[in-house]
């Protein structure tokens, strides 16, 4: 039963291809039902949403991109999600060296208010928070972009903590020998091997802040500047339009960025499990 | 010489202090000053840009100090024990079955050969669609599909239960606990598959020479190794699940019976039309309460019973 060969493997992996191929085709069927229906002629939608549809109506998306001002939603939404990336990663990496690497006097204050800015909901201070803002200006793409940064920097600076802390002094003291300050000590030294960590952490992190509603909801006013899902809110739920408009918008609203993140996850899942030491070493036991 | 040993003193420690105070800053200020306000005010008589207690209108919190009377008529008020209510059940439900599914596809996806990576970005789809777009596509289902052709009176075969569930308070929770489903357990597997993937294979070479079965080297050899990462996992959709905001607004049709409770602290203001916002901010403390309590009581459960793996090492 030790390494068995290609073929007897496959045969005892078939029940479980099978059963998982039924289970994706599960999880997959709302999207394509989405995909189908979304391009079907309106009156076929209600009559038969299950079928491949006969005639491809192409025509609604590029009308309903129009009016709820994809490219510019686009635009908005990346610039918020490129910069609050950056942002985060960057502070949750200088966080988690100052949580790892610092006495106890300001450890302990400085793991307490990460793991508090963790611990508290967006939904918790929404009112006092909004007055803060309003009192300030800030009630508008910036003031989104700093919300974002300190909710989710806090959330990733726990999860490098627990990366950086089983890291090997000597290389801290030998950057220090060589008259490294912190920043360069960071990018030089820290970030080299974090990388798996830095992709997956970004990667998480921009997904959260590119489908998000409830921040862009509290902080921008209508119509303009907007982000992607703020406008799918406003065109494609509020009023009561037919399942085809629906569809269209949800389409325009979604795929841009399921397949950005699509791609990132295979690459980033690529990289982890090459990182991590591939099946050569596997021997084929039924594991539980 | 006197050199080297001025470099070796001063070791690394407080070495990044001073870079990671605008960070502090930054967390401190948007994070912790608008929570310690709102504590404040929610025991005061708040109105939003105003306090009002006895009929006077004041400038400053100090003065319309009201004790816990937000909370006691926040606990009076009907929508919001409503929406507690399907908050918890929700939760709970959500917890439940996202995990038993997120374990079973990741240990299926574990002990495949080949094609597993396939399934993996297969079953992550839908975790990359966002609460609305989520909550849209299953309102579609639910509404033309189920309603209509599977289980309504001219469908395939007609069952009333199944019909039109975002139109009542009963079984709403269970249709919007399918739909949070849906997204967690893509991501939940990921995290279920990296940590079933760590466990080194002589534990089971040797447990199966040792002649266990497979529930026996389920129990003993994978289970304690993801006690970790099923605390994790359940930490992860328990605070996921209560902060469920997306799919309550798209799928629900106004309905006061069936939100959740973000969206019931959001809708509250448009009700009257001066808000009473020292009783919503209390109820938002609440909500903070309740997941706060699951981090904790999460939290010290999995300390005391995961196993270290950097022992393996």
């Amino acid at each position: 039963m030790i390494c068995d060969g290609f073929w007897a493997r496959f045969k005892r992996d078939v029940f479980k291809h099978v059963l998982l191929m039924g289970l994706a085709c599960c999880v997959i069927f709302p999207v394509a039902l989405v995909l189908f229906n979304a391009f079907r002629p309106r009156d076929q939608i209600e009559a038969s949403p299950i079928c491949i549809p006969k005639q491809w109506n192409f025509s609604g998306i590029f009308a309903v991109a129009d009016q709820v001002g994809f490219w510019r939603a686009t635009l908005i939404t990346a610039l918020i999600t490129t910069i609050c990336v950056g942002i985060i990663v960057l502070g949750a990496a200088v966080l988690a060296c100052a949580m790892t690497w610092s006495e106890k006097n300001f450890a302990i204050p400085l793991k307490a208010l990460v793991v508090a800015g963790a611990l508290i909901p967006v939904q918790a201070v929404i009112f006092p928070m909004v007055n803060i803002a309003d009192s300030f200006a800030l009630r508008n793409v910036v003031g989104l972009i700093t919300v974002y940064s300190a909710f989710a920097t806090s959330v990733s600076a726990i999860v490098y903590y627990v990366f950086v802390r089983s890291f090997p002094g000597e290389l801290f003291d030998a950057a220090l020998l060589d008259g490294a300050g912190p920043i360069r000590m960071i990018f030089r030294v820290v970030f080299p091997r974090l990388r798996v960590v830095t992709a997956g952490l970004a990667a998480i992190n921009a997904l959260y802040i590119w489908n998000d509603f409830l921040l862009p909801f509290l902080f921008l006013d209508r119509p303009q500047p907007t982000t992607l899902m703020m406008g799918f809110y406003d065109y494609g739920i509020s009023e009561g339009l037919p399942w085809q408009d629906v569809l269209n918008q949800l389409i325009v609203a979604v795929v841009p960025g399921a397949l950005v993140f699509l791609i990132a996850y295979w690459s980033i899942d690529v990289a982890y499990h090459r990182h991590m030491g591939g099946n050569d070493l596997k021997c084929q036991y039924e594991n539980g | 010489m006197i050199e080297v040993n001025r470099f070796m003193d001063r070791d690394y420690k407080n070495h990044f202090n001073r870079v990671s105070i605008p960070i502090v800053m930054l967390i401190a200020l948007v994070v912790l000053v608008p929570f310690v306000v709102g504590v404040l005010y929610s025991f005061t008589a708040w109105r939003g840009s105003f306090f009002f207690k006895d009929q006077t209108v004041y400038g400053s919190p100090f003065q319309a100090f009201v004790g816990v009377s937000n909370y006691v008529a926040a606990f009076h008020d009907i929508q919001f024990l409503k929406s507690l209510e399907n908050t918890v059940r929700f939760m709970l439900i959500c917890c439940v079955c996202s995990n038993a599914v997120a374990l079973l596809i990741a240990s299926l996806i574990n002990s495949l050969s080949c094609g597993s990576r396939f399934f993996r970005v297969v079953f992550v789809i839908p975790a990359l669609f966002g609460g609305l777009a989520t909550g849209v596509i299953w309102k579609f289902i639910f509404e033309v599909l189920m309603s209509r052709v599977l289980f309504g009176m001219v469908g395939v075969s007609p069952v009333m239960k199944f019909t039109y569930v975002t139109h009542g308070a009963m079984d709403f929770v269970y249709a919007m606990a399918i739909a949070e489903m849906w997204q967690m357990s893509g991501c939940l597997m990921i995290v279920y598959v990296a940590c079933l993937h760590k466990i080194p294979r002589n534990l089971y070479e040797a447990a199966y020479m040792d002649g266990a079965d497979k529930l026996s080297i389920f129990q003993c050899v994978t289970l304690p190794h993801m006690l970790p990462a099923i605390g994790g996992g359940v930490f992860i959709s328990l605070t996921w699940a209560v902060r469920a905001f997306e799919e309550n607004i798209a799928l629900i049709d106004g309905q006061n019976s069936m939100r959740l409770l973000t969206l019931q602290i959001i809708e509250e203001p448009s009700r009257v039309l001066a808000p009473d916002y020292g009783k919503l901010q209390a109820q938002s403390i609440v909500f903070f309460a309740l997941s706060a309590l699951i981090t904790m009581v999460l939290l010290g459960i999995v300390r005391r019973r995961g196993v270290d793996s950097y022992d393996d090492m």
